[in-house]
């Protein structure tokens, strides 16, 4: 046992000392009077043909699994399942949200979090059905590359990865750190259970999928330049996460000038 | 009379938004003549397509700048370089290509509640956040930026979820632009403009 922990230390560390030899640039003055200032639509792709390569790779992916599996799974079960499984797997990501908030100093999303983990383990019946937000308690995800962004850790480079999609460099380095640190993962190690950790992946992914079936599809088919779209996409919408949507406090234009 | 252009000096300083004529209120009934168009266009049974693009399309020209909208998405290099021919015509085929994006994208009626949550005036632009909920899905939320221009208010780009329309287009036809030009891009909307209809969420 104290093996392991040191090793998920040594490993917690190396990724700390990544971030720091990366171009994830700090910026001290990221939050400044609550209003979080982020730069992650300026995000650089200087790797972008071996990006547009895993793209590539993802889309066959896509083409012939993920998007087949999406279509199976929506014919197949019914909306109501589907609604089930989604709430329950997303239920198992609260407690690293809380965790994320805290780490943000965003007490009042760690208290929100943890209510509706508390909430919907138990009267949700495992979290099957979201009654936290029917009584006010709105889902607000944080993870670590949102923390790491808060504290004034920049993007760095953009990248593609294979079955995941758009991300950054520290949003990756987020990923994989709560592979090492989010309870419920570290729950699922400890108890020999490591396949759950994929297979909840997996449904993730597929759900995500068929949630989506026709926009990404569309989007696709609306797209002069399908990467770029979606990288405009991820890097906005990320910046949009990291701010807690608090549009009303800060320019939604990010300073972006209208000649 | 000194006196008055005094006044007149003082209050245009002190509120320097008046002197566009674009206020709160304003921008607010805007918005919300866009938001019941919208959910029109929602009602409109899927099968019938060719209604939901025709609404949207009369909903873009009377509402958007879709002349500055195009100029900012091809950037100050490209517009100053190419003639007024091509402009015009990569106006009306980026028209037809958000009609066919929205079109497909916008979804069905479904019980949506359009709501104005915060309007504010920043230099020339009003910024007014809306929310639009649903029984049926998550809450999105849309910023509207609005411009005036000969004294009618126009949208310049809308933000949803955080996602501006104006940034996501500006880079999908960045590299296009680069690699084969104005004449390039305009060539490629226009065969995409002609693909067949695609399937609306929920149809």
């Amino acid at each position: 046992m104290n093996l392991s922990k040191t090793k998920v230390l040594l490993r917690l560390l190396i990724l700390a000392s990544l971030i720091f030899a990366t171009n994830c640039s700090v910026n001290k003055n990221s939050v400044d009077n609550n209003v979080i200032i982020d730069s992650t639509p300026e995000a650089e792709d200087p790797w972008e043909s071996l990006n547009r390569g895993t793209f590539a790779f993802n889309q066959k992916f896509d083409k012939y699994l993920l998007s087949p599996m999406a279509k199976g799974y929506r014919f197949i079960f019914p909306s109501e399942i589907r609604t089930g499984v989604r709430n329950f797997l997303s239920n198992l990501t609260e407690p690293w949200s809380s965790i994320n908030a805290a780490l943000q100093g965003d007490l009042k999303n760690t208290g929100n979090t943890l209510a509706r983990f508390l909430i919907n383990s138990t009267v949700g019946l495992l979290g099957i059905f979201d009654v936290a937000k029917e009584i006010g308690f709105e889902k607000q995800k944080e993870d670590f590359g949102q923390t790491l962004a808060v504290h004034g850790v920049g993007p760095g480079p953009y990248l593609v990865l294979p079955f995941l999609g758009p991300s950054t460099f520290r949003d990756a380095l987020g990923k994989v750190t709560s592979l090492y640190a989010d309870p419920v993962t570290l729950a699922l190690e400890r108890n020999d259970k490591d396949q759950w950790i994929w297979i909840g992946m997996a449904l993730k992914g597929i759900d995500f999928r068929e949630q989506n079936l026709e926009k990404i599809d569309n989007l696709n088919a609306t797209s002069v330049d399908f990467y770029a779209t979606l990288r405009s996409l991820y890097l906005e919408r990320r910046s949009s996460m990291i701010r807690n949507q608090k549009i009303d406090e800060t320019d939604p234009f990010q300073e972006f000038d209208v000649e | 009379m000194k006196f008055s252009l005094k006044y007149l000096l003082i209050a245009f300083f002190l509120f320097p938004n008046l002197a566009f004529g674009l206020d709160v209120e304003k921008a607010k009934s805007f918005v919300v003549d866009i938001g019941n168009q919208a959910i029109k266009i929602l009602k409109i049974p899927v099968d019938d397509k060719e209604k939901r693009k025709s609404e949207l399309q009369n909903l873009l020209q009377e509402k958007f700048d879709m002349q500055l909208i195009s100029k900012v998405i091809l950037g100050g290099k490209v517009t100053k370089t190419a003639s007024e021919e091509q402009l015009k015509k990569f106006s009306q085929v980026f028209e037809l290509h958000i009609v066919k994006i929205y079109s497909s994208q916008l979804g069905t009626y479904k019980g949506q509640v359009f709501t104005i949550n915060n309007t504010e005036i920043k230099k020339k632009d009003a910024f007014v956040y809306t929310t639009i909920e649903s029984p049926d899905y998550p809450t999105t939320n849309i910023v509207w930026r609005i411009r005036e221009k000969k004294g009618t208010p126009k949208v310049i780009d809308m933000q949803v979820e955080g996602v501006s329309l104006l940034r996501t287009k500006k880079n999908d036809f960045a590299m296009i632009l680069d690699q084969i030009g104005l004449d390039g891009l305009i060539n490629k909307l226009d065969q995409m403009n002609q693909i067949s209809d695609l399937k609306i969420p929920g149809e």
